[in-house]
């Protein structure tokens, strides 16, 4: 069986339960933030559009509106734009990142791998919540200084699989076979060992995309993500703080049901990857 | 024994250095001028140039990035973190005072989470895979799952609603009523909520599947039928074999997590204004205070890096084989 076939045989586990319900999940909320903003005919940002804090099912009102009579449902939907990118964005380039750094420290002279290997235990002895708040006091907040603060931060776990699964692999057959048949440095790492790699990797990006998800939340929500102009299913949260503390409820459920589906289904799409055997 | 300590402190310190190196030099980068913040704060509106550069020459804000940081970490090491780019104030005494809420908070909320995973994670494991059994086992794990979809300063919010405002069980924050003193049994009151939902929010889920999947591994193991064999009744086979052998997984779980636990402890913070070090990073973050934001995360890693060790230690005291595996390499 040649490597790309049993790339392709690790990557298709079966059409397990779990993996389409979790698939179908995020692929409803993407559609949702997407094109939803065309379906649902309301304004996020227009204040006084009902009457404030009006509870769910009020006319007009699915979820219900927040203090300042914003309808919530058009809110939680056009913020899981900005929500989603972030996550999607931090996972992409904590995963090129991870897997440079990580490339580098497997087939890399054996100081460099010294090196990451401190810099890795350096950065997850100071709780994530700190080294974000940091740079956050550095940038000028926006969507994309958010996604750059949170990428920082996240390759961590993608270059520990990737540096580990390198070096279990090296010594493979398949691999000493392309180093005898002549195969450049550069065609075995990129060409079998990476690919290799790939279902586990892709379960830990996979959960870096919650993590990431989890992180924006908690930083527009505290005022230093996404600035309040752009809905997100964080700085929606801003208010919710003030408003449970009358009872409206309504204000946290919204945008809290959200995130623990997206967090929900990308947790399991990870833990479904991870069951994943290459060998 | 103290060759194994001090092998350990001897990789954890390194590691904190280079956090603060990193730290600082990113902190450098922030925009304004502090001597310029301070002198307009002492001037009380537009300073004197000549004064901004007086206090620039004083601080030292001209020497090249190593001399300030060895400078800055000189303070560090004998206690003191400098003054606020703000306002000029102190920056040791406002995180001391910060440090001791964290702590309480944290521990509680670790305790916890131990505690709770223990006896769910034990009932989870001793639960039959059949019949009502198997109902409860989901029952339970389906909850504990709860602790890794959702983050924790949503359960804390979602917490806070439920059992401060629509119960009233609780207090909504703070550490004591406004205008009270600060009583053991009022901050005990006060403390009782937030701790809670620091343990559900952070590891309680983790460490119900860990001692779940210890207890059910080791309930057939060779010991467990020994013991059997020697007509010990269930319950005592439980409590003095299968879960103190379980302990060891979740003592290095308790470790690994620190640096997770310590920032949910701020999430938390935030959410119930509890006077920690949390709620201070974060405002010093609005403010880009960077002095006090450097302190925040020097005490983080410090905290992390004690627990680690302590957990470590622990470990090393509970099953000697890590202790004589660590020393040898």
């Amino acid at each position: 069986m040649s490597d790309r076939h049993r790339l392709a045989a690790g990557l298709r586990p079966g059409l397990r339960v779990g993996t389409v319900l979790a698939l179908g999940g995020l692929v409803f909320l993407v559609v949702l933030a997407v094109v939803g903003p065309w379906v649902i005919d309301a304004d996020p940002l227009r204040t006084a559009a009902g009457p404030p804090n009006a509870a769910p099912g009020t006319d007009g009102h699915l979820l219900g509106t927040d203090s300042l009579g914003r309808d919530l449902l058009a809110r939680v939907v056009v913020g899981g734009r900005a929500s989603l990118l972030v996550g999607l964005a931090v996972s992409i380039s904590a995963l090129a990142v991870g897997s440079i750094i990580g490339l580098a420290a497997a087939a890399g002279p054996p100081w460099l791998d010294w090196l990451v290997i401190r810099l890795l235990d350096a950065l997850t002895t100071v709780p994530f919540l700190v080294l974000v708040l940091a740079l956050r006091a550095v940038l000028a907040p926006g969507v994309w200084s958010t996604v750059l603060v949170l990428a920082s931060f996240t390759w961590m776990p993608v270059a520990r699989v990737v540096r580990a699964q390198v070096l279990s692999l090296r010594g493979r057959l398949f691999v000493e076979a392309a180093v005898i048949g002549g195969a450049s440095r550069s065609r075995v790492l990129f060409g079998h060992l990476l690919p290799n790699a790939a279902p586990p990797v892709l379960a830990v990006a996979s959960a870096v995309c919650a993590e990431a998800i989890i992180a924006e939340t908690t930083l527009s929500w505290l005022g230093l993500g996404i600035p309040v102009e752009t809905p997100s299913w964080g700085n929606i949260l801003v208010d919710a703080q003030r408003e449970i503390l009358i009872g409206n409820w309504w204000s946290l459920a919204a945008p809290a049901v959200a995130i623990a589906i997206t967090i929900a289904c990308t947790g399991l799409l990870a833990s479904q990857g991870r069951r994943v055997d290459v060998t | 024994m103290t060759r194994y300590v001090l092998g350990r402190i001897a990789t954890l310190v390194p590691m904190l250095l280079v956090v603060c190196a990193l730290t600082f030099a990113l902190l450098d980068l922030a925009p304004g001028d502090p001597a310029l913040r301070i002198a307009t704060q002492l001037a009380n509106g537009p300073p004197d140039l000549s004064r901004v550069d007086e206090l620039r020459e004083e601080l030292g804000l001209d020497d090249p990035l190593p001399v300030r940081f060895g400078r800055w970490l000189g303070g560090v090491v004998q206690g003191d973190f400098g003054r606020s780019a703000i306002d000029g104030s102190p920056v040791t005494e406002r995180v001391l005072d910060a440090l001791g809420p964290t702590l309480l908070l944290t521990g509680s909320g670790l305790l916890v989470s131990i505690v709770g995973g223990l006896v769910l994670g034990a009932t989870v494991g001793l639960l039959p895979d059949r019949g009502p059994g198997r109902l409860a086992r989901r029952a339970i794990m389906a909850m504990t799952g709860v602790s890794f979809v959702i983050p924790a300063f949503l359960v804390a919010l979602g917490g806070l609603w439920l059992f401060a405002v629509v119960l009233g069980w609780f207090p909504a924050g703070g550490m004591s009523d406004p205008g009270e003193p600060r009583t053991i049994g009022a901050t005990l009151e006060h403390l009782v909520l937030p701790a809670v939902i620091l343990g559900i929010g952070t590891n309680l889920g983790v460490f119900t599947r860990l001692i779940a999947a210890g207890v059910e591994e080791q309930m057939d193991a060779e010991f467990v039928r020994n013991a059997r064999s020697r007509s010990i009744g269930r319950r005592r086979i439980v409590s003095a074999h299968v879960v103190r052998t379980s302990i060891i997984p979740l003592i290095a779980q308790v470790g690994a997590s620190m640096a997770y636990l310590v920032g949910g402890a701020y999430a938390v913070e935030v959410v119930f204004g509890w006077p920690g070090l949390g709620r201070m990073a974060v405002e010093a973050a609005q403010d880009q205070d960077v002095t006090v934001i450097l302190a925040v995360t020097v005490i983080s890693g410090l905290v992390v890096v004690a627990g680690n060790l302590l957990a470590d230690v622990l470990l090393g005291v509970i099953d000697p084989r890590v202790r004589l595996a660590r020393s040898d390499s």
